[in-house]
């Protein structure tokens, strides 16, 4: 007796249909519960605050919510290595600093801080893959070591944006507002990088399955460390947007990022165990955490009761993206 | 005299103090394919290995078309470029990425268009192997079987840009008899194209079908070489120091068998299986026959783990345990010892207070541990494919279930294991326990006292007795479209 399903594809028995699903997509059925997610946030503040929704509006909502996207990807890159950055938030606070300080009074100076420290980043890469130590441990060891310089550095915040940094973020775009461009390039990059180009294949290689790279001859350490290198632009470009939206800097005030950004990759649809993380989806995820606060706000619900209220829908979106998984999988 | 494609001499290679190759040789020509066969533990994987690259021996010579290769700098990477191309036993495709990119990975492509140049490379080679495989380039390879995910591995390996030297071990494992008819067609073709092959397999029947020469290793030693030609089966296998494996066939009567049903099954249904009615006696031994994926295994999940729809569909009484076949995913604690990988199961009754009990663990443990011939100490990670099988079955018997469900526990295990599993099956029969047992060695099934031979997702026989035979298995798990074609070709 044959099923309706075999008679109709040539395939031969016993081995089962499978759909012709794309390698990696733009947009993948895991990124889904972060874009409802999204929606419906930005459907509720637009029920609640209607003015939100003018250029001027939208401008200021995503110019807030830019160091979270920032902070999503450099986070997706790590769990993408399989590994977790507990020190995300504290290395964008020490980014904020220099670019508040030193970037100011001396730009050499400032950029080649900002560059050591992605070079920074590709040592803990380095670090990790050769030592064989939990990249958990020698993150969160990092943080204070970034804490640390940044406190050094400023004790108590303080500091101006750059004049070409405030210049850069203030742009007249046509169409839609400046904010909306730069989640859209950084995005669009970050897939780039990750989906399309050969490399970004490797890089996804060893995420999955390390031994995979020495079977074929490939080097660990570099993947490892060049997703790590991508990580750290992050960092500094998150440092340097939360510089540009705050007007100055505070080592403290970045701190949250680590753990909204984990969060933000996990609802994107990453995977802890490596290999699998959406930079999109990573992007929808940190906008819709940033979003959310705001909401919040508007919604007048008190800073103590924040927390909690996002760790509900944190824990409902994920119920959603275990759902989505099991309707999704093949066995 | 032209010299051989591949020489290996004196290799040997030691793990700790335990020598795995101790001066293995190894000859391979051009156009020729060499099995290379031993039990587990012997070093044939180990060998592979050198060969690939992938492992640095201790000391060795190793000459690949007369030229003498540099064993301390030579790499996977440099063996791609020789032409040696290997395709692993255990599966190293990347689960996330697309077989295309799969492709990528081992051929990189240096086009703006390299996207679109794999998928065509990935398309060409998996239909010169295995043709009409329906296996989409662009799918994730997560979402491929076991079976599919071979083929990819497989015609990867077949598609190495300048290929001398094709080595494969133990290809055919997840593939289905059709698949591995295709494999072997394919490699007759490169065999002709002047291509040396190793091809390392338990599958004694395929081995004498597909190979010209034979190496067979022992104890990391060579203990015989020659002409494949002439020998039988049962030859073969008393060169690997195996038992006669098939025993004969000693099914119970009806009136001896307790006909109290231990589980049965009426009309369940889900996407993989279509009206499955079965039952299992107590003490009895029932077989799973037909191709790889005809939903053998998506049955015992559904027996051992009943989701709400087919729990109606089941009545069973008392414990279930499970046996797994892939121990790599679903079976073993890699960093738990020996004994506490068997006791899991058991601990609700090592445990009666909620506290274990130290003394009857490790005698429960010890028990199956000499059983099953097990050392104690070794870790998981350092033991052979063989005995952590072992373990994995161990700890099934541990358990003391009412009925044990086997998915495929043989899969590419040693001719020796194998003969003490089946004295441990004659052991069971009769016995408090029952066993469901799925195997994709249709040989196998004369252990059993029925058989059940699936096809699509459907039973398509019972096979009772005197009638269990690898013919009788064989023709109920094709499809008819096929039988009746072959009908009509006589």
């Amino acid at each position: 007796m044959l099923t309706t399903e075999e008679s109709q594809t040539p395939r031969r028995f016993g081995e089962p249909a499978n759909g012709a699903r794309r390698g990696q997509a733009l947009f993948e059925v895991s990124a889904l519960p972060a874009f409802l997610f999204c929606a419906v946030v930005v459907v509720l503040i637009a029920i609640t605050e209607p003015d939100t929704m003018s250029a001027f509006g939208i401008e200021l909502l995503l110019t807030a919510a830019i160091p979270a996207v920032f902070a999503a990807l450099a986070q997706c890159f790590i769990i993408l290595a399989g590994d977790i950055d507990l020190g995300l938030g504290s290395a964008m606070g020490l980014a904020n600093v220099v670019a508040a300080t030193l970037l100011v009074s001396h730009l050499a100076e400032g950029v080649a801080a900002l560059v050591g420290l992605i070079a920074a980043y590709a040592a803990i890469g380095w670090l990790v893959e050769t030592f064989h130590v939990p990249a958990v441990i020698v993150t969160l060891g990092a943080s204070f070591v970034w804490l640390g310089i940044a406190l050094i550095m400023q004790p108590e915040p303080g500091g101006t944006a750059p004049n070409w940094l405030s210049r850069i973020y203030g742009l007249v775009l046509p169409v839609v507002p400046e904010p909306v461009y730069i989640v859209i390039a950084a995005t669009g990059v970050a897939y780039w990088i990750i989906s399309r180009t050969g490399y970004g294949v490797v890089m996804r290689a060893f995420g999955n399955r390390p031994s995979a790279l020495t079977q074929v001859g490939r080097s660990r350490l570099r993947a490892r460390m060049g997703l790590y290198s991508l990580a750290g632009i992050c960092v500094v470009l998150g440092g340097l947007a939360v510089t540009a939206v705050s007007f100055g800097s505070d080592a403290n005030a970045s701190a949250t990022y680590t753990l909204s950004s984990i969060a933000a990759a996990v609802i994107g649809g990453a995977e802890f165990s490596g290999g699998v993380a959406s930079p999109t989806g990573a992007v929808l995820g940190g906008l819709a955490l940033a979003f959310m606060s705001s909401l919040l706000s508007f919604l007048n619900v008190s800073t103590n009761y924040q927390s909690a209220v996002l760790g509900l829908c944190l824990v409902a979106v994920f119920g959603l993206r275990r759902v989505l998984k099991r309707g999704g999988g093949d066995s | 005299m032209q010299a051989p494609l591949l020489r290996v001499t004196e290799m040997s290679k030691s793990y700790g103090a335990s020598p795995v190759l101790s001066g293995v040789t190894l000859g391979v020509d051009g156009a020729e394919i060499v099995g290379l066969l031993g039990p587990n533990g012997a070093g044939k994987t180990t060998l592979i290995k050198v060969i690939g690259g992938a492992l640095p021996p201790d000391h060795g010579n190793m000459q690949l078309d007369g030229q003498a290769i540099d064993l301390a700098n030579y790499s996977p990477r440099m063996a791609q470029a020789l032409g040696v191309s290997s395709v692993q036993q255990e599966l190293s495709l990347c689960t996330n990425l697309s077989v295309a990119e799969n492709f990528f990975l081992t051929q990189p492509v240096r086009s703006r268009k390299w996207r679109r140049a794999c998928e065509v490379t990935a398309k060409r080679a998996l239909e010169d192997v295995f043709p009409n495989s329906g296996i989409s380039v662009s799918a994730k390879v997560s979402t491929l079987t076991l079976a599919q995910r071979q083929m990819v591995e497989i015609a990867r390996g077949a598609a190495a840009p300048h290929l001398k030297l094709l080595v494969l071990d133990e290809p055919t494992s997840a593939l289905s008899q059709d698949r591995i008819g295709d494999l072997h067609n394919y490699l007759r073709l490169v065999r002709q194209r002047g291509i040396g092959i190793i091809y390392v397999s338990h599958k004694l029947d395929e081995v004498l079908a597909i190979v010209d020469r034979v190496t067979i290793l022992r104890g990391g030693e060579n203990h015989w070489a020659g002409q494949v030609e002439g020998l039988a089966h049962d030859d073969l296998l008393s060169l690997l120091g195996g038992k006669a494996t098939v025993r004969s066939n000693v099914a119970l009567t009806s009136d001896q068998v307790d006909r109290q049903p231990v589980l049965k099954c009426e009309h369940m249904k889900t996407p993989r299986l279509n009206d499955i009615d079965l039952v299992v006696h107590r003490g009895e031994i029932v077989g799973l026959a037909g191709l790889a994926g005809a939903g053998q295994r998506a049955l015992l999940h559904e027996i051992f783990r009943p989701s709400r729809t087919t729990r109606r569909a089941l009545s069973s009484r008392g414990t279930i345990a499970y046996v797994t076949g892939d121990r790599q995913a679903e079976g073993l604690f890699y960093l738990w010892g020996i004994s506490r990988n068997i006791i899991v199961t058991a601990l609700s009754r090592l445990s009666p207070r909620g506290l274990v009990i130290r003394s009857k663990a490790d005698d429960l443990a010890q028990r199956w541990m000499t059983q099953l011939k097990l050392k104690s100490g070794s870790s998981i990670a350092s033991l052979s494919g063989g005995n952590q099988q072992r373990v994995l079955l161990a700890r099934g018997l541990a358990a003391e279930a009412d009925l044990l469900l086997f998915d495929d526990p043989m899969r590419g295990v040693d001719a020796g294991t194998k003969s003490e599993f089946y004295s441990l099956l004659d052991g069971l029969r009769g016995s408090e326990s029952s066993v469901m047992w799925y195997s994709t060695e249709d040989a196998e099934f004369q252990c059993c006292d029925r058989v059940y031979v699936m096809r699509g997702g459907t039973i398509s026989k019972e096979l009772i007795g005197d009638s269990i035979s690898t013919d009788n298995i064989v023709h109920w798990s094709f499809p008819e479209e096929k039988l009746l074609m072959e009908a009509r070709e006589i």
